[in-house]
C-alpha cells in the first residue's frame, strides 16, 4: 500500500495530523477522523502530529505507546488525540466528561464517569435522529454556551455490540476489541439546552428525575475536565450554563426506553 | 485567627474563607473550597445567611434582619441562623475554622478525570 495522503484536521480550536510507516493503520485512523475538518482559513492555536508504525505510537515526537497491535491501535489513537486536545482546549472551554447530540436546535449534554453508557447511549440517540456532538467530550464555549462538536468516532466496547448490531463496522483486526464508528450526521456548534446525568442499572425501570440548577452544577463540576485547574474562573460558568439548562437524572434501565425518554424530553 | 465551636453565638460575626468561591442558582448557593477541591450545596435560608457573613455583621445582626423578612420570634430566627452557621463551619466554609483534617460533613468532591494516566475509551 501506498502512503496514504496526509490529512490535516480540526479539534476544539487545535489541527492534528496522522502518519506513520503502518499504512494500513494510518488510513484506518484517517476514516476513522474524517469527521473533523479543516478550514484552511481556521487560525489554529495549536498542532498534534499522531505517528503510527512498527515502533509503537508517538504523539508530538514522544513514544506513548511502545508496542500496539492492531485490535487496540484506533482505541489508543483516539485516546491520545483526545488527551492532547483536552490539555490544550482547557483554556478556551469548559470542558465535560460527557456525551453530547443535537436536536431541534438544542443540545442534549449526557455527563458521566467512564463506564456509564454514554457512548451506547449517545448512539441510540444518533440512531433515533440526533445529530452528534461527541460520545467523550463536551466542549462548551463559556460567553455564547454553544456546544462544540468534537466528532471523534462512537468508540463501543463488547458490551455494547449485541444492542447496536447494526452498526458493526466491516470485518476488520482493527476494530476486533472496540468498534471506532463515525456517526451518520454531525452537528453544528449548538446551544446547551439539556443537561442529563445518566447512570446505567441494568433491569430497572428507566426513569427521568428533574434536578435542581445547584445539582446541575455539582454534577457538572464533578464530570468536569478543567474545574479543579481554576475553580474560580468556571463556578460561574457553570452557574450560568444551569441557570438556562433544564436538568434531569437520569436512570438507564435500557437503551430503547432511555432513548424514547430523551426524545420525549427534547420534542 | 482560629475560632472554636462554641464561638458561635449572637456576637459573632463570621466571614467566608478566602478559599471559598460562591455562585447563585436559582434561590440556592454552590460554593467550591478551592484547597479542598469540593462542592458544597447551601439551600434556600442557608444562602441567604451566607450573604450576609462579611465580618462586620454578627449573627444576632443578622437574625434581627431574618426575623423582620420572615415575621418569625428573634429567637427562632437566632437559632436557625447559629445552626446554619455551625454547619457552614463542620465544612470549613468559614475564616478561621478551616484545618488540615478533612471535613466532617459529608462533601462532594470533584475529581479530574486523569487523561493523563489513562486514555479514554468510553
Amino acid at each position: 500500500m501506498s502512503a496514504p495522503t496526509v490529512r490535516r484536521r480540526r479539534a476544539l480550536g487545535c489541527t492534528f495530523t496522522v502518519t506513520g510507516d503502518d499504512h494500513v493503520a494510518v488510513e484506518r485512523a484517517n476514516e476513522i477522523f474524517s469527521a473533523f475538518r479543516f478550514d484552511p482559513d481556521d487560525n489554529s492555536r495549536c498542532h498534534h502530529h499522531i505517528v503510527v508504525g512498527s515502533s509503537g505510537v508517538h504523539r508530538d515526537h514522544v513514544t506513548v505507546d511502545a508496542a500496539v497491535r492492531p485490535p487496540v491501535l484506533l482505541t489508543q489513537v483516539v485516546g491520545h488525540l483526545t488527551q492532547a486536545v483536552v490539555a490544550d482546549a482547557g483554556n478556551r472551554y469548559a470542558l465535560f466528561h460527557a456525551a453530547a447530540a443535537e436536536r431541534s436546535g438544542g443540545a442534549l449534554v449526557l455527563p458521566a464517569p467512564s463506564e456509564s453508557g454514554k457512548t451506547t447511549l449517545v448512539a441510540g440517540l444518533v440512531d433515533a435522529g440526533f445529530a452528534y456532538l461527541s460520545d467523550e467530550v463536551a466542549a462548551i464555549e463559556p460567553r455564547s454556551r454553544l456546544v462544540m462538536p468534537y466528532p471523534k468516532p462512537l468508540s463501543i466496547d463488547p458490551g455494547s455490540w449485541n444492542v447496536l448490531a447494526h452498526m458493526a463496522p466491516d470485518d476488520d483486526e482493527y476494530h476486533a476489541t472496540q468498534w471506532q464508528v463515525l456517526p451518520p450526521r454531525i452537528a453544528p456548534p449548538s446551544p446547551v439546552r439539556w443537561i442529563v446525568f445518566p447512570t446505567y442499572a441494568e433491569g430497572e425501570p428507566t426513569e427521568l428525575v428533574p434536578i435542581r440548577a445547584s445539582e446541575v452544577v455539582a454534577g457538572l463540576a464533578r464530570n468536569s475536565f478543567n474545574f479543579t485547574r481554576n475553580g474560580s474562573r468556571w463556578l460561574p460558568v457553570l452557574a450560568g450554563i444551569a441557570k438556562r439548562c433544564a436538568g434531569y437524572r437520569l436512570r438507564v434501565g435500557d437503551l430503547n426506553s432511555a432513548v424514547d425518554a430523551l426524545v420525549d424530553l427534547t420534542s | 485567627v482560629s475560632h472554636a465551636h462554641n464561638s458561635i453565638a449572637a456576637s459573632f460575626a463570621p466571614r467566608p474563607h478566602r478559599d471559598v468561591v460562591a455562585a447563585e442558582v436559582d434561590d440556592e448557593v454552590v460554593l467550591y473550597d478551592t484547597v479542598a477541591a469540593a462542592i458544597h450545596i447551601l439551600n434556600s435560608s442557608a444562602s441567604a445567611v451566607w450573604f450576609m457573613l462579611d465580618g462586620t455583621a454578627t449573627l444576632g445582626d443578622i437574625a434581627t434582619d431574618v426575623a423582620d423578612v420572615c415575621g418569625i420570634p428573634y429567637d427562632a430566627a437566632l437559632s436557625d441562623v447559629i445552626g446554619a452557621v455551625r454547619s457552614m463551619a463542620d465544612q470549613q466554609l468559614l475564616d478561621g475554622f478551616k484545618t488540615a483534617s478533612e471535613p466532617t460533613r459529608a462533601r462532594d468532591d470533584v475529581t479530574t478525570p486523569r487523561y493523563s494516566e489513562v486514555p479514554p475509551n468510553n
